[in-house]
């Protein structure tokens, strides 16, 4: 008898929706499977075997076809044991055939029956609920993050089982439809917690002093901009690197699905957690490879860069970072996505972050205090240049932090907090999806060439002044954009229509110094 | 009579010998009173004379050199020569302990009526050694002082480059071969020096650069100047071998004082301690020299006065509480912030950056790295 099961397959973070066709029939006895399958697919046919007889499921002497279609595909991953076990329990006349219809079915098997875990069953319960699927069929510690999507709307009604072991399921999908929820009820998961829930992170109160380098980066939150700190060790570069998710808008539904979409591919979905709330921290240490940074593997997995999608890439001690390393972040920083290519296919995960790096300004983290840093010249220049031009480019906001002394440290005061904070940046993105509404670009940061002109006129008095700095200061045309485009975010953050004259003097403080060191 | 210009052929291709000590050189020219004969000497009485390495050594550049060569490399590549028989071998050069049997050089050699100073100190010297040599080598520069230094790092580039900038004429003396440019990165001022000035080694040509081969250089440094002026140094550096042997010349040594906590000044600080004569000015040292009277054609202009463009009180209490807490060393943004609000004042982070572009717009300020100081001009008003 023939029967046909439908499951899912994640390719990057996209997933197809896949169908495992079951042939029993008479004849040599036989368990063939087909269907461009990897190792661990092929694997399953064990694992079905046994897991079906412990379940007390006879299978007799018969001829076992099974083929998972689209054919052209490749199939990786342990997801397709519980899938083939339905599709033979159904061929086999255990359950009735119309009873999987509009059913999704995705779970990894264990010889004694039991239903185990499997990755990326966001994006494929996601994609079943699209194409209108009735049920999803899910390993039991699964269930909450399949769940998410069914409270999320209500308008196309799905359901979402967790099954727990092979026994529990058959009699599930054996029994009529009235009395299905007395076996096993719909998971449900209401609760988001999009609002709040920042009480347990850091909070910028927590910080003294250090004024200028809030500042900076309230307003490299605000604008997207990315923002290198540069400062001896110990300047607290790291304290506030951490603090930046707190002042960042909260994430939106679409991009808490996007961002725990990435995570279910990673498998790092906690089972209590199963949707991220939080915009994620990424602090890579230095001595990270490529794979990890950009994702890799045989089968890409998403890497650190992908992992901080809508959120923090902070990557301390920036130039000990190995050269090949850094340049991977070239297309991220401009695409906001990586495109991983492997024999198995392309595989593209989004990557927009807000890179937060940080640097001592020398080897030994002291310049130019010349009593403490004995560096020399020629090490210094080094150090730099192991950051190459077009990493540079992209970083729009530079501050100094200098050592903090212990007068500030054990101050008393009141300092403003996180949500303080989050609020002015809040009204300025506000004014920015106003101002970008229709147009490709979502933050001033991402304006480039002519379109800096065009979204961010300066007047009269303003070109004057800006005629000034770029003579006087020296700069690059490179840094002239790079300093309207900070403006506008100062601008906005005030609420201020235009750019004004000190709005463009603030913005030319946090330039990137191309003449730091003289001879 | 000797043929001189035979004799500058010979010498010139004893002295392309590497490691072979002037005092070795002198000592053969005086058993045998023409280098022409030092080429015919046998090897034993050599060897009795300098000892068994320096006869062998002598001995392999007869096989390997021919006598002709050198000197007509160094006229094809433009580089002159002068040994102590010839009569432009500087005089200041005669009269020290362990003078330099030949000099090797490109440009010109210092003209000895001409007063000189060596401006030595640190290779990492901070931003107040950098503004500090700055001012003195191209004050001294502007009154008709020949600079003389060693073209490294820190001090000695930056005070050269000032005199040259000044109109002076400046020398270096190397610590590798004359055509060979160390550090890298000072080959602008190499060629500047060849210009305006002179770049002299002792040492054969093509000798790369050694630990070993700076002390020796520094004699000649000293010795080719009336004053050695000692800008930053720490406690235990070669610029200190520099005042010692400057000092058994008979050179005046001037050190620009600084604070007592500074590494870098600590060496200047022990020299002052010990009976150095302080130079907060280009006109200390002028002055005490008696070199004012013969300097009559100085080409020292009016010093224009830069705090007529800048009127203090043309200047918010804002803007006059950072140029009063801004000083020669760079200060962060974030530490200038913190120490206004220690006076009281309750501008916001922006208004406080506004008010330092504005500052820098008027060239009161600058920018190093992300740091801010006042420009050296502002601080050195006198």
């Amino acid at each position: 008898m023939y029967s046909s099961v439908i499951t899912g397959a994640v390719t990057g973070i996209e997933s197809t929706l896949c169908l495992v066709e079951v042939d029993v029939s008479k004849g040599m006895p036989a368990f063939e499977m087909v269907g461009q399958l990897g190792n661990e697919v092929r694997e399953a046919r064990e694992r079905v075997k046994v897991a079906l007889k412990n379940a007390r499921v006879e299978i007799p002497a018969i001829h076992l076809t099974v083929s998972i279609s689209p054919a052209d595909l490749r199939k990786e991953g342990a997801s397709y044991d519980l899938p083939i076990a339905v599709g033979i329990l159904v061929g086999l006349g255990v359950i009735p055939k119309e009873n999987v219809e509009n059913t999704l079915v995705i779970g990894e098997l264990g010889l004694n029956g039991e239903i185990k875990p499997v990755k990326g069953v966001l994006p494929i319960v996601n994609c079943a609920k699209n194409s209108g699927l009735r049920r999803c069929i899910v390993p039991k510690e699964n269930e909450r993050e399949g769940a998410v999507l069914c409270a999320a709307s209500e308008e196309k009604k799905m359901e979402v089982i967790g099954v727990s072991d092979v026994s529990e399921m058959i009699a599930y999908l054996k029994a009529d439809e009235e009395k299905k929820p007395d076996i096993i009820p719909s998971a449900q998961y209401a609760r988001f917690h999009f609002e709040g829930g920042m009480e347990h992170l850091p909070d910028f109160s927590d910080i003294n002093g250090q004024e200028a380098v809030k500042r900076a980066v309230e307003i490299a939150a605000a604008g997207f901009h990315h923002i290198l700190m540069v400062g001896p060790p110990g300047s607290g570069k790291t304290m506030i690197a951490k603090r930046i998710p707190t002042i960042l808008p909260d994430l939106s539904l679409e991009e808490g699905l996007e961002v725990s979409t990435i995570y279910s591919v990673a498998g790092m979905l906690e089972n209590d957690s199963p949707i991220i709330v939080k915009r994620p921290f990424m602090g890579p240490h230095h001595t990270i490879s490529g794979q990890a940074l950009a994702g890799g593997g045989r089968i890409p997995k998403p890497g650190i860069i992908s992992l901080a999608h809508r959120g923090v890439l902070f990557m301390d001690e920036l130039p000990e970072f190995r050269r090949s390393t850094l340049e991977i972040l070239r297309q991220p920083l401009e695409d906001k996505k990586i495109h991983i290519a492997r024999t198995q296919g392309n595989f593209i995960y989004p990557a927009d972050f807000m890179l937060v790096a940080a640097m001592n300004p020398c080897p030994c983290g002291y310049f130019p205090n010349r009593n403490k840093c004995t560096c020399s010249q020629s090490e210094i220049k080094r150090y730099l240049s192991k950051i190459s031009g077009p990493i540079l480019d992209r970083i729009d906001v530079t501050i100094e932090t200098p050592k903090v002394d212990i007068k500030q440290l054990s101050a008393t005061v009141k300092n403003e907090s996180s949500a303080d904070i989050r609020e002015r940046v809040l009204a300025a993105r506000k004014r920015q999806m106003k101002r970008y509404k229709d147009t490709k670009y979502h933050f001033n940061a991402e304006l480039s060439g002519g379109d800096v002109n065009r979204f961010c006129p300066l007047g009269i008095r303003e070109q004057e002044l800006m005629e000034q700095i770029f003579t006087r200061m020296n700069l690059s045309a490179r840094a002239y954009h790079k300093m309207i485009k900070v403006a506008r975010t100062i601008a906005d953050l005030e609420g201020a229509k235009e750019i004004g004259c000190g709005h463009l003097s603030e913005a030319a403080c946090y330039r990137m110094s191309d003449s730091k060191y003289w001879n | 009579m000797v043929n001189k210009e035979r004799e500058k052929v010979y010498a010139c291709w004893l002295d392309s010998i590497s490691f072979l000590a002037s005092a070795s050189k002198y000592k053969l020219l005086k058993a045998a009173k023409t280098i022409e004969n030092i080429y015919h000497m046998p090897e034993s009485d050599i060897a009795f004379l300098i000892g068994a390495k320096g006869s062998e050594r002598i001995r392999q550049a007869k096989k390997t050199q021919s006598i002709d060569a050198v000197y007509e490399t160094l006229k094809k590549r433009k580089i002159n020569y002068t040994f102590c028989c010839e009569d432009d071998f500087p005089t200041k050069l005669r009269k020290i302990p362990d003078p330099p049997f030949g000099i090797f050089y490109r440009g010109g050699l210092p003209d000895a009526a001409v007063p000189a100073v060596a401006v030595i100190g640190a290779r990492k010297c901070s931003e107040y050694g950098y503004c500090m040599a700055k001012r003195l080598a191209g004050n001294l520069g502007k009154r008709g002082v020949n600079i003389i230094s060693g073209m490294a790092l820190g001090i000695d580039g930056i005070s050269q480059r000032a005199a040259l900038d000044a109109g002076a004429r400046s020398y270096a003396v190397l610590g590798c071969g004359v055509d060979v440019v160390y550090p890298k990165s000072n080959q602008p001022l190499y060629e500047k020096l060849v210009e305006c000035g002179g770049v002299l080694s002792e040492y054969p040509l093509g000798t790369e650069p050694k630990p070993m081969l700076f002390p020796p250089r520094n004699r000649i440094i000293s010795a080719l100047s009336d004053v050695v002026l000692v800008v930053e140094a720490r406690e235990k550096s070669g610029t200190l071998i520099t005042v010692d042997m400057a000092l058994e010349q008979g050179r005046e040594v001037y050190v620009v004082p600084g604070r007592c906590t500074d590494n870098l000044s600590a060496g200047c600080n022990l020299l002052l301690r010990q009976g150095a004569s302080v130079a907060l000015c280009a006109e200390d040292i002028t002055g005490d020299m008696g070199w004012d009277i013969c300097l009559s054609k100085t080409r020292c202009e009016k010093k224009e006065g830069v705090s007529s463009y800048i009127n203090m009180k043309s200047l918010t209490p804002l803007s006059r509480a950072i140029c009063g807490l801004l000083d020669i060393l760079p200060v962060a943004q974030d530490t200038l912030i913190v120490l206004l609000r220690e006076q009281g004042f309750k501008e916001t982070v922006a208004a406080v950056f506004q008010e330092l572009v504005e500052l820098e717009l008027k060239g009161m300020i600058e920018r190093v790295g992300g740091q801010y100081k006042l420009k050296d001009e502002i601080v050195l008003k006198h």
